[in-house]
């Protein structure tokens, strides 16, 4: 019907002659409207599609495409009304920017709120002050001082009059008012209620968890951060060089608590290589921490555990360094992630601390399959080399808890005399002592064989004695050995020798020849060996000689 | 409530320290109810317009503010009682405890 009347005013709008002809001109306001700025247009399009980053051009492409096929496909019905509907989402968008104010808009509207009224209160203010300094010299005081220059002090009057007659509709707000104010009271003590239950259903949800944390005996820190006091965990508490704190942290995502330590490391395990002159690693060890799986339930628990291990690691490698800074006359080579022990020209001991995330390797075998295979070396070997980089760790775990356990362990004050740094760990330097002492050991043995003398070592080590592990730990750190020797050089005279290396080179004369007639000192085995040739012979020639006599 | 209360706040009960923090999250979580009785009270007289729910509303009103503050009060007596320190002891660093001791011989075990 509509359409019918529109057609047939249009045919009325054809055949009526106008005096201006109708036709549309085209006619560009370059003129009028000025062009718009760049600024603007930014604008523009940070309102339109956000951030400026995220502008892509394949992407607008794309949407450019997809904008062309809608239009094609609604090119047939096109709405008269479309400029229409596009004012109500407008307004839409504006309504959203203004729900969403930021506190500097709040701040804003606060100060306009309190301004206006400071304004009525000065307003008032002044008016009273005027009509009051007609009487008072000093209520002119409090007249503003525009005002009191413009109008002069006294030009306000008052007089007695009839009070204006009460309104109706004036008690009937007031008691609206006072009902709507109590409603509002009470819907806000209500919302207050919802808002204050689900804050202390959350608060104890954490405090539960925090005294389960207790429960299971983890130390709990009250500390202090710029007035804010945080419950932290102290998940240091079984031991070590550092301390850790971590705190206990709601995860607002997942909804589930979380176990924040500050550590940089996910995993973290001291691992030992040994590694051949061609660089090819023969056997390796990781350390791993026995204790990981426990029967906990707990997800929290059992990251806190995680986290003490993984600090533990952290402090023996950091004592490690800080060792390996003042043993360097032994061989001691270190780089910031590696420590390597050379003390034998065709091996070296290379220690660092793994921390891949990689799950670790239960079983001690598959620890096996980490090492290169090489076919020069068999099984036993292989063997053997793993079972040296597992006792290098374990003693290094050791001697790092003996480390903690007396932290300013009394050297002896010939020790002391000795030590560039007498506070510092004593982990690799055990390890290298007892290795030279080793290696000593083995040369003599041999020259000894060469030479075709009898020989009796009979070494006593400290911890061959121990009763406990403590004991154990302790007799580890023995600064002297004595190791004894009996030669037999010849039938008739038997030779003793005692050596006794000490851990910090405190005695230079290490070595001691006695026989029935001789007391002798040596540093080195070299002029040892030299001397008992020596008296070897000399024993000979005399031999000789009585025979030739 | 009065019976729990007696028993909750009675000289002879000793409870050990998660006891305490169970005790404060009970008192804690009486907390948003004062709120709502006071919403109570003024709904009883400005919707129901009724004296009696007023009184009730009242009544459990200053009962578990009562509740509150002498639960509290009496939380802040058994700290002092306890002696517990007001600053938080700084935990040693340098140290190892039997449990470490024995978890790294356990390793040791393992790995020789």
């Amino acid at each position: 019907m509509d359409e019918h009347s529109a057609q047939d005013e249009n045919n009325k709008m054809d055949t009526t002659p106008l005096p201006v002809s109708l036709n549309p001109e085209v006619i560009e306001s370059r003129n009028l409207a000025p062009e718009i700025e760049l600024p603007q247009i930014f604008q523009k399009i940070v309102q339109e599609r956000g951030n400026f980053r995220d502008l892509d051009e394949t992407e607008l492409e794309k949407q450019l495409e997809e904008e062309e096929d809608s239009s094609k496909a609604f090119s047939g019905k096109q709405d008269p009304y479309y400029g229409f509907t596009i004012l109500p989402s407008q307004q839409e968008g504006n309504d959203v920017s203004q729900n969403s104010m930021n506190i500097h808009d709040y701040k804003k509207e606060l100060v306009d709120y309190i301004l206006i009224a400071q304004n009525e209160c000065s307003l008032a203010l002044d008016m009273t002050s005027l009509l009051l300094s007609k009487y008072k010299q000093s209520s002119s005081d409090t007249i503003s001082p525009f005002l009191k220059s413009t109008v002069p002090p006294g030009s306000l009057g008052l007089e007695r009059c009839h009070p204006p007659e009460a309104k109706e509709s004036d008690s009937i707000l007031a008691m609206c008012w006072k009902r709507k104010s109590l409603t509002s009271s009470k819907n806000l003590l209500f919302d207050a209620k919802e808002r204050l239950s689900k804050v202390v259903d959350s608060e104890r949800e954490y405090f539960q968890i925090l005294s389960n944390v207790r429960d299971s005996s983890w130390p709990l820190v009250l500390s202090n951060k710029g007035g804010n006091y945080d419950v932290s965990v102290q998940y240091s508490a079984l031991g070590g060089i550092s301390l850790g704190l971590g705190l206990v942290r709601k995860d607002q995502e997942k909804q589930s608590y979380n176990f924040e330590s500050g550590l940089v490391h996910q995993k973290a395990s001291l691992r030992v290589d040994l590694v051949s002159s061609t660089g090819k690693i023969i056997a390796s060890s990781k350390w791993n921490w026995s204790w990981g799986i426990q029967e906990e339930e707990d997800q929290l628990l059992v990251k806190i555990q995680s986290a003490q291990r993984v600090l533990l690691e952290m402090d023996v490698w950091n004592a490690l360094l800080q060792e390996a800074q003042i043993c360097e006359n032994q061989g001691v080579v270190f780089t910031g992630d590696t420590i390597v022990l050379s003390c034998n020209p065709e091996f070296s001991l290379r220690i660092f601390l793994d921390t891949n995330t990689e799950e670790s390797r239960q079983d001690p075998e598959a620890d096996f399959l980490n090492v290169d295979q090489e076919e020069e070396y068999d099984y036993e070997t292989k063997k053997l080399s793993q079972r040296c980089c597992d006792a290098v760790n374990a003693i290094t775990h050791i001697l790092f808890l003996q480390y903690c356990r007396n932290p300013n362990r009394k050297l002896q004050q010939a020790e002391l005399a000795m030590v560039i740094d007498a506070s510092a760990p004593q982990i690799i330097r055990p390890l290298i002592f007892y290795y030279a002492i080793h290696e000593e050991a083995r040369q003599f043995q041999n020259w000894l064989q060469n030479e075709g003398i009898k020989f009796e070592y009979l070494p006593s080590y400290p911890w061959e004695s121990a009763q406990d592990f403590l004991t154990f730990e302790n007799f580890l750190l023995t600064n002297r050995l004595s190791l004894q020797w009996y030669l037999d050089l010849d039938s008739s005279l038997p030779a003793h020798i005692q050596h006794n290396p000490t851990l910090h080179g405190t005695e230079k004369t290490v070595w001691k020849y006695k026989d029935a007639y001789n007391f002798y000192k040596f540093s080195s085995v070299k002029n040892m060996c030299q001397y008992i040739e020596h008296a070897r012979k000399q024993r000979g020639e005399v031999a000789s000689n009585a025979i030739q006599e | 409530m009065s019976s729990m209360e007696e028993d909750q706040f009675s000289e002879e009960s000793i409870a050990d320290e998660s006891q305490k923090i169970e005790q404060i999250l009970e008192i804690e979580s009486k907390i948003p109810d004062i709120l709502s009785h006071a919403g109570n009270c003024i709904d009883a007289i400005e919707t129901k317009e009724s004296i009696e729910e007023f009184n009730k509303s009242a009544k459990s009103f200053f009962q578990t503010l009562e509740y509150v503050s002498t639960g509290l009060r009496k939380q802040v007596l058994d700290l002092e009682k306890a002696e517990v320190p007001l600053a938080s002891l700084q935990p040693r660093k340098h140290y190892v405890t039997e449990p470490l001791t024995g978890m790294v011989f356990d390793e040791v075990n393992r790995l020789l």
